[in-house]
């Protein structure tokens, strides 16, 4: 497994990005192009992550929680940020469902192992591989023998498992303004990413999910915001 | 009794058509722009980055389609 000194020298050095760095693209081809909302998120995505986990940010974060304020599609957004993580990292990449299955089932990635109580299994093992190197943990691998739920007796015990076994954790969190578990996993981990979803989430929702955290001394990271329209036509907005 | 002086229908109107439209215009534009305002500062769910981060205070790290 590959340390966490290994990730930046590579990352300083550029080996990393073999093959991902898109070409310089001149004036003329841009216009060419027509805007596509597909490749814009994710060159989106890929920001995020190089603000987040690769050097540049003033804290590199290798456990992010992501969650909504009242609901929306969070799994689509973890899956997207992993699979962008690993492909330009070394390093592995775990998914994990702390409050809901989110990330497919067993149809996807294999049956999940089955928990007996009083036998310990690591991470590693009941993880299933996605794809290359980025790995999901099913919430009863998770969650173990604490089916009732998160709790702060057992919870920094795991992620500091989930930090042994994987390079980086994106975790899947209940939506925070409903739940207090988002704010504890935020507290745990290296912080917290909102997501809100455009011409949904409301205002006062949102903003008293962010004091809650400020409240909890979760480390809020940041927000993305999901499901953003774009009203202006396309030739416009190109030329803007 | 007698009419001192029997009606006549005006040659003109009091008021010329074109400002009749020029205050329908004006008018409509206002109101149009007014509610158009109105209805943006009351929405409760925010549309943009710039918002969020007016709002919330915190850094849009991506906005998504």
């Amino acid at each position: 497994m590959s340390t966490r000194p290994d990730l930046l020298e590579q990352a300083l050095a550029g080996d990393i990005f073999e093959g991902e760095i898109p070409e310089p693209q001149t004036a003329i081809s841009r216009e060419a192009e027509p805007w596509d909302p597909e490749r814009f998120g994710q060159e989106q995505i890929r920001s995020l992550v190089r603000q987040i986990f690769l050097p540049g940010w003033p804290k590199p974060a290798r456990q992010v929680v992501f969650c909504a304020v009242e609901d929306g599609d969070v799994a689509e957004i973890c899956l997207r940020v992993g699979q962008s993580l690993a492909s330009q990292i070394p390093g592995t990449v775990a998914l994990v469902e702390t409050h809901l299955p989110a990330f497919g089932g067993e149809e996807e990635y294999g049956p999940t192992p089955v928990f007996r109580p009083g036998t310990f299994s690591p991470l590693r093992e009941a993880a299933r591989r996605v794809s290359g190197h980025l790995w999901r943990v099913p919430r009863e691998a998770f969650l173990g023998e604490n089916e009732s739920g998160l709790s702060a007796e057992w919870l920094p015990g795991r992620l500091r498992e989930l930090r042994l076994e994987f390079d980086y954790t994106i975790l899947h969190g209940p939506p925070a303004a409903l739940c207090g578990d988002a704010a504890l996993l935020g507290y745990l981990s290296d912080g917290v990413i909102l997501v809100l979803e455009a011409n949904s989430t409301r205002r006062a929702a949102a903003q008293r999910t962010v004091q809650l955290m400020q409240a909890t001394n979760a480390r809020l990271l940041g927000s993305v915001l999901n499901r953003r329209r774009f009203p202006i036509p396309e030739g416009i907005y190109r030329r803007l | 009794m007698t009419v001192a002086e029997q009606p006549r229908t005006p040659a003109l109107p009091a008021q010329a058509v074109w400002v009749f439209a020029v205050a329908g215009v004006f008018l409509g534009g206002t109101f149009s722009t007014g509610l158009a305002f109105a209805a943006d500062y009351l929405n409760p769910e925010f549309r943009t980055p710039d918002e969020v981060l007016a709002f919330l205070g915190t850094p849009v790290l991506a906005s998504l389609p």
